[in-house]
């Protein structure tokens, strides 16, 4: 069978599961593009859905992209084993037949290939780039991973969003009356407390943890996340942003960590766009005051580059050449987030240059 | 090592150098380095391709340093970076090693009240991307296919 059999033969299964339990379309504007959630049966969505709400539009027109969404336990439709020829089998995960590595992304090569194609033991998912339409299977709800109930269909996206020219990466954006800030680090140097502290005091974010990059003088981030994923620490200081938290999952070193629908609980502080003019790089600094400084574009880059990559294509060249393009653009700064948080927009607010909101 | 003309892999190592600062990615192998510095500066050079005189000689001329000690640290350097298999060397005498080496980046200090301290060569290496590159999924899948796992140990 080939790739764009195999497809087709998926597609039909979702649609003898959405005959059973009707679809149900979720309608969402992303990077100022229209997407189509198709779901079969309700499980899946109620996890998904949430994570969405501040990007949901009212209703649909012609889709940029289409994803059919359903699982095994509740629809009884599977997705069928992936034909497997052991010549195919390369290295690093790479499936000559499926024409694509398992992280692929569609500008790796020359000629890039129709499909990516990721599977584990409990989802599969591919995406047609011909078409932009792309199937997510799970085999049961239950089995979903903490990580795809905060972000949802993340490297689906990412992989979409490469061909519209734009980059995922694993940073967050804010912004308080200036303009915008790209935060990067890695996972606890505190991208999520200085994006909170901004909202805390009246700025606005397009997202903690993942959001979507376009290049250019003046790079923009769109929002793809309005959930959060925390510490407990964070709603004991910012509990008007997470009245109660939506989830409760442990992080990797065993540390309660909550979900927040954050842009349910406070409407309009996650935006759909928003321009940034400089790149912070935060790190703790318990006992002393906030401060920053001003570090070079190689800084950042490291600090961008790495855990964007590990989260998305390990082996993305282009990515990695597209984040350095927004190293060289933006000035960079590091801050040091002191015991006084409550400085921390008006310091920001400080040192980006110019006005940028969008 | 001395005589051959090193440059950048040209396949599989994505690199950028940025305020003196490079991030170097071994695609293929999953490893990143940082570089700061001299290193940083030795780095770019290697973009072009350089032999180890040229590439202390240019450090010579930018740091504060005795020449014997650049000239071991370069090796050093070069051999390192050889054996993360980062560069290649081409062989006195092919085509590649006689081209003429031309200095890349800031301009040449002037008077040695101008060059910088010399701070080494240090090599940050990262292994975190090369884990996650050799735990294939795809791979964990028996013979028949998805989803038939294979029971025992995963394949290397």
């Amino acid at each position: 069978m080939d790739p764009v059999t195999f497809f087709d033969v998926c597609c039909h299964a979702f649609s003898r599961a959405a005959d059973k339990l009707p679809a149900e379309d979720l309608w969402l504007q992303i990077a100022s593009r229209v997407i189509r959630l198709r779901f079969a049966g309700h499980g899946l969505r109620t996890f998904i859905e949430p994570c969405f709400s501040h990007l949901r539009l009212t209703s649909g027109s012609v889709p940029e992209f289409t994803i059919m969404i359903w699982d095994y336990e509740e629809t009884g439709e599977a997705v069928p084993p992936r034909p497997r020829r052991p010549e195919a089998e390369g290295v690093l995960g790479r499936v000559a037949d499926f024409g694509a590595p398992r992280f692929t992304k569609v500008d790796h090569d020359k000629t890039p290939a129709r499909f990516t194609y990721w599977e584990s033991e409990t989802q599969v998912w591919m995406f047609d780039r011909e078409r932009c339409v792309a199937f997510f299977w799970v085999r049961s709800v239950r089995q979903l991973a903490y990580w795809d109930r905060i972000h949802p269909l993340r490297r689906l996206i990412d992989v979409w969003a490469n061909i519209q020219g734009l980059q995922m990466v694993h940073a967050g954006a804010a912004s308080i009356s200036r303009g915008g800030v790209l935060i990067v680090g890695p996972g606890g140097s505190g991208k999520s407390t200085t994006v909170l502290a901004m909202l805390s005091s009246g700025g606005y974010a397009t997202g903690d943890d993942y959001v979507l990059v376009s290049g250019g003088w003046q790079p923009v981030t769109y929002s793809v996340f309005g959930s959060m994923r925390l510490y407990k620490d964070h709603r004991a200081r910012f509990p008007f942003l997470m009245p109660h938290p939506d989830d409760a999952t442990l992080d990797d070193n065993g540390l309660a960590k909550l979900t927040s629908y954050v842009s349910m609980h406070r409407p309009g502080v996650m935006v759909a766009r928003l321009s940034v003019s400089a790149i912070v790089m935060p790190r703790p600094a318990p006992g002393r005051r906030t401060r920053v400084q001003r570090e070079g574009g190689g800084r950042a880059l490291f600090a961008l580059a790495p855990n964007t990559l590990k989260q998305f294509d390990p082996q993305n060249a282009s990515a990695f050449a597209r984040m350095a393009a927004l190293c060289r653009a933006l000035p960079c700064w590091s801050i040091e987030l002191g015991d006084d948080l409550h400085n921390l927009p008006s310091i920001i607010d400080e040192i980006i240059p110019q006005v940028g909101a969008g | 090592m001395t005589a051959c003309r090193w440059i950048i892999r040209p396949t599989g190592v994505a690199h950028q150098t940025i305020d003196g600062e490079s991030v170097i990615i071994d695609m293929q192998q999953g490893a990143y380095y940082r570089l700061e510095g001299a290193a940083a500066s030795l780095w770019e050079q290697l973009a072009t391709g350089a032999t180890a005189e040229q590439l202390s000689s240019f450090l010579a001329a930018r740091f504060l340093a005795e020449r014997p000690t650049l000239d071991s640290q370069v090796i050093e350097f070069l051999d390192a970076l050889d054996k993360f298999n980062l560069i290649v060397g081409n062989a006195p005498g092919s085509a590649s090693s006689d081209l003429a080496f031309e200095a890349s980046g800031d301009p040449l200090p002037v008077g040695a009240e101008a060059k910088a301290a010399f701070l080494g060569l240090d090599i940050h290496r990262f292994t975190d991307l090369q884990e996650l590159i050799w735990l294939d999924p795809v791979h964990e899948v028996d013979d028949t296919g998805w989803p038939s796992m294979v029971r025992g140990p995963p394949k290397d």
